[in-house]
């Protein structure tokens, strides 16, 4: 056998000839597969790789805890809870006592006094809020941003429509008289609707990789104590809103919502707000369910007529403990 | 005036005053330590950071190398808020992004409070009005926050 044959004989081994469209090839076994890397499309490139660049060589940007850090302490308010949903570090850092101390330096004491702030009730004074623990100091400092600064402070004068009241649950309700007015106090909690979303998504993660998570306590603590969530708060009023009705007539409370038999709690779904006839006034109306209800059609609906003014109140609104009974 | 040869990464030397160089806290404390600015031939390697950033790194340092010391963490961070200089604005306005992560980086590294300061004020001003899925884009998180690790 020649040098030719051989090599026609080993070519031939390799490849062989298939009966489809095409002619040649090769042989299974020979064959390697590498995975094609899928380039990303980013509308901006990576600082990661940006800086692999500028540096001329192919190391990855390692931002550490520290840096993450020094960036947390010149963040303003409004941005934190994206920061805080950037990466478990940037969770970590937003729960952490230094950043709320440094979050209310910053902008309930700067160009005042350096201990106190007159805007401040005393209750919200840094001497009363300095021992805290992080959770109550968390809070505090966020009641007292709304009193001090000024974008938030803005969005209290704005004032919160009704469609913020959606979906909380019912807890209580009471009502008082005020000269001829009669005034109704709701009080509704988000945190159990919450920490039922906050499971699915983390029974969710893996098909929603990008999505944005809303609860970044979860993220600091660590998965295993989302279930926690629901009873670890520093301040007992946080999640919970009021929803104040002024009428000038009595309206009784509803005795299906404050005395139910089945023990069930309801929810508000819909809240309607209607002209009256006469085009002067103004009816309110609220649809709850019962919690444990799968029909969506409303088990009580609440109906005020011709209301004075509404009022929705989250816990950090300063006139939120006014009413709170 | 004393001067000093600082090693960049990729082994470039750049000579500086040691005042300027003093502005970072992990030289001084090298200088210091080593008694190395009693050595006129001494370099200073600088394995973590690279020669474009050392270049700016340097250019910051000389211009701020008459400064009053930093002050404490108290007071530091009460005036975080306060106003960037328009020599420190001119600067930053200079370098790119991928730069500014360098320096930030570096300047964490090296220990220099005002360049970190200004550097970190700058990404979190960058940082504002994004979604975290674009500040993860920008910084190249790739996990999902619940993941563990970054």
């Amino acid at each position: 056998m020649t040098f030719d044959d051989e090599n026609d004989e080993y070519i031939h081994q390799k490849l062989y000839r298939s009966r489809g469209k095409c002619a040649i090839y090769a042989r299974q076994s020979e064959v390697y597969v590498e995975v094609k890397q899928k380039s990303n499309v980013y509308a901006r490139t990576p600082v990661a790789a940006m800086a692999g660049n500028a540096n001329n060589n192919n190391s990855t940007l390692d931002i550490g805890h520290d840096v993450w850090f020094h960036i947390a302490m010149h963040l303003d308010p409004e941005d934190v809870q994206t920061f805080a949903l950037v990466c478990k570090q940037t969770a970590k850092l937003v729960n952490s006592r230094a950043f709320w101390r440094n979050m209310y330096k910053r902008h309930c004491l700067a160009g005042a006094s350096r201990s106190w702030n007159l805007e401040l009730p005393a209750q919200l004074q840094l001497e009363q809020i300095r021992n805290c623990d992080t959770k109550a100091l968390r809070s505090h400092v966020i009641e007292a941003l709304f009193h001090c600064y000024r974008p938030l402070k803005m969005r209290l004068e704005l004032g919160y429509s009704l469609d913020w009241l959606l979906n909380r649950t019912f807890m209580s309700c009471s009502q008082k008289q005020y000269q001829c007015l009669w005034i109704m106090c709701y009080t509704l909690w988000n945190q159990q609707a919450t920490a039922s979303r906050q499971l699915d998504e983390v029974g969710h993660l893996a098909q929603a990789d990008n999505d944005v998570v809303n609860d970044w306590e979860a993220l600091a603590e660590g998965d295993e104590s989302t279930a926690q969530i629901v009873h670890s708060s520093g301040n007992r009023h946080e999640g919970v809103v009021l929803l104040i009705v002024v009428c000038r007539q009595f309206i009784p409370l509803p005795l299906q919502l404050l005395y139910n038999q089945q023990q069930s709690r309801f929810r508000l779904m819909a809240t309607r707000e209607l002209l009256c006839s006469n085009m002067r006034a103004k009816n309110l109306e609220l649809d709850f369910v019962e919690d444990n209800c799968n029909s969506n059609s409303p088990s009580v609906t609440v109906k005020y007529a011709r209301i004075e003014k509404y009022k929705v109140l989250p816990w950090w609104h300063p006139d939120f403990k006014r009413f709170l009974k | 005036m004393e001067r000093i040869k600082l090693q960049s990464s990729d082994g470039e030397i750049f000579e500086t005053d040691v005042q300027a160089a003093k502005c970072s806290i992990t030289i001084k404390t090298m200088l210091e330590d080593c008694g190395l600015d009693e050595d006129d031939n001494a370099v200073v390697p600088l394995s973590n950071v690279s020669s474009n950033t050392l270049r700016n790194v340097i250019h910051w340092a000389e211009h701020h190398m008459d400064d009053e010391p930093s002050l404490d963490d108290d007071e530091a961070e009460s005036l975080s808020n306060g106003m960037i200089s328009s020599w420190d604005k001119e600067f930053i306005s200079k370098v790119d992004q991928a730069m500014l992560f360098q320096l930030m980086l570096a300047a964490n590294y090296l220990d220099i409070k005002g360049l970190l300061e200004l550097t970190c004020r700058t990404v979190a001003k960058m940082i504002k009005g994004k979604t975290s899925a674009e500040i993860r884009q920008v910084f190249n998180i790739r996990q999902h926050p619940f993941d563990h690790g970054q």
